[in-house]
């Protein structure tokens, strides 16, 4: 006999949004500062220490944030697994946020010795994290799904691992010239190995799901997850080996296995049967197109108008223009399923009871995404072109956008 | 007095709330048992494997099998096998999900 939602599958639903809710926080948070300090990131300078805490308040303060709280909701859901550990839950949220907030104000005062200790602290916090999801998928089935999530943890685990190691450089120097190396090994593992391969696996569930897709062909599914591990491995063996033709071949394909997964959610899109489907599965899927398009733009525009790869605007268009516009969009989706489900679940079709579509307005929902993105089109074009204060009008924008947005999904827990 | 064919119409109250369309028309419902004493047996499926919302349906169907009957001595069994498959909806599911695609 089954039963209505028991108190732990409504545990289950404020667990995540503890997460979520502070990630957005943290957000916007990082955007001021941004918008405060884009002038030095116009000018290719990003390793300021300002521009180095909004960037970890990004990262770490709302995309990993987000991410750990949407795993815990979404990878029993994904693989049919429990979490193993439930017990580890809150205060792992507690550990790491004390970490990552510790970590961006130290970055910010530049103080060395903060940074090495909240550092650890962030570690601690992304280990616990890490052994937890390892132990809950162990027993998952196979395939491409528990791949990614796989690879995402391990390469989460090497990014902050490889993080500490240079918050201790700070500290007490002794990496030289390898700094530099491993700076970029580190940003390559967390953009590409964590972010990107945790999108990718989770979208082989959460695609076919929400648009109701059957019978699609899967082979390049595992194929961009293959693709794109391995691209990053050549990638990484070119920085440490610094041979630019190996890590431009290891780019090329990453790049492969980014069209391989743009292949995989066509064909899932092809043969979905729900004709209109919601607003964040249409942005969330948009962001991979988007942001190729706008590398390939920005990349030859700076080549052609400075004669160098634009560096800075493209990093900043994969953090925000792919994952976080990623996570925007899933976020619009996922903010009002687990609300509605927790808050009227068990009395869904009752009278007077709201559906789930009325959680959300698509139509003002619109308008924010499409400021979102034409400000992060305006933001990346003003870095390449090295106009401050244009990329500073337009990152205000950004910021009372993505405020915006904030402000929207905590209203769904008012209805 | 219920039978098989007033519990299949009871379930067309109940409906999916990510698409909006009863459980019926989207065939997810494999069998209906209907016994002496009034109690109901549903066996159904979901969509997707570990769909979120299956306790949400479930209790919806406890909720109108206990309006209908003033009882809740009723049983939902969730099974995997056979997969559903689109082909299992309704053309009027088919036509509300995508003009009948």
């Amino acid at each position: 006999m089954i039963t209505a939602p028991t108190s732990a599958d409504i545990e289950d639903v404020k667990l995540p949004m503890i997460f979520i809710f502070t990630g957005l926080i943290l957000f916007v948070f990082a955007q001021v500062i941004l918008a405060v300090n884009i002038g030095h990131l116009a000018k290719g300078l990003p390793g300021v220490p300002m521009l180095l805490s909004a960037a970890h308040l990004t990262l770490l303060g709302f995309a990993t944030m987000v991410a750990m709280g949407a795993m815990y909701q979404l990878v029993p859901v994904a693989l049919q697994v429990k979490l193993k550990h439930r017990r580890l839950t809150y205060p792992q949220y507690l550990l790491y946020a004390m970490g990552v907030l510790g970590l961006s104000f130290g970055l910010i005062v530049f103080n060395t010795s903060m940074i090495a200790i909240f550092g650890i602290l962030t570690v601690t916090g992304v280990i616990v994290f890490v052994f937890h999801m390892m132990s809950t998928i162990r027993d998952a089935e196979k395939g491409p799904i528990k791949s990614g999530v796989f690879l995402a943890l391990l390469f989460l685990l090497l990014t902050v691992l490889l993080g500490l190691t240079l918050a201790l450089d700070f500290f007490r120097p002794y990496l030289g010239s390898w700094h530099e190396v491993l700076f970029h090994v580190h940003i390559l593992f967390g953009t590409i190995g964590w972010f990107t391969l945790l999108i990718i696996g989770l979208s082989f569930k959460l695609a076919p799901m929400f648009t109701l897709s059957h019978k699609y062909e899967s082979r390049y599914g595992p194929l961009s997850i293959h693709l794109i591990h391995a691209g990053i491995w050549v990638t990484t063996i070119g920085f440490l080996l610094k041979q630019q033709m190996l890590s431009c071949t290891g780019a090329a394909v990453i790049l492969l296995g980014f069209l391989c997964y743009g292949v995989q959610m066509k064909k899932v899109l092809d043969n979905r049967l729900k004709k209109k489907y919601d607003l964040g599965i249409r942005v969330s899927l948009f962001a991979l197109p988007f942001s190729l398009v706008m590398l390939a733009a920005l990349g030859a525009m700076g080549f052609v108008m400075n004669h160098a790869v634009p560096v800075p605007a493209l990093v900043y268009l994969i953090i925000i223009g792919w994952v976080s516009l990623v996570i925007f969009g899933y976020l619009f989706k996922i903010i009002p399923f687990l609300w509605w489900t927790y808050k009227y679940g068990e009395r869904a079709g009752q009278k007077g009871v709201p559906l789930l579509k009325d959680m959300m307005n698509e139509q003002r929902g619109k308008w924010w995404f499409l400021i979102l993105i034409g400000s992060i089109i305006l933001i990346a074009a003003s870095l390449v072109t090295g106009l401050s204060l244009l990329a500073q009008v337009f990152q205000v924008l950004f910021v009372m956008a993505s405020m915006a947005y904030t402000i929207e999904m905590a209203n769904v827990l008012r209805k | 007095m219920i039978d098989n064919e007033k519990v299949l119409e009871i379930l067309k109250n109940v409906i999916d709330p990510e698409l909006g369309i009863n459980i019926v028309d989207l065939g997810l419902v494999y069998g209906i048992d209907v016994f002496e004493d009034q109690s109901v047996k549903v066996t159904m499926t979901l969509t997707t494997p570990g769909c979120p919302l299956h306790n949400t349906i479930e209790t919806a169907i406890m909720h109108e099998l206990k309006e209908a009957t003033g009882h809740t001595n009723h049983i939902v069994e969730l099974v995997w096998e056979p997969q559903w498959t689109p082909e299992m909806m309704s053309q009027a599911a088919k036509e509300a999900l995508w003009g009948g695609r």
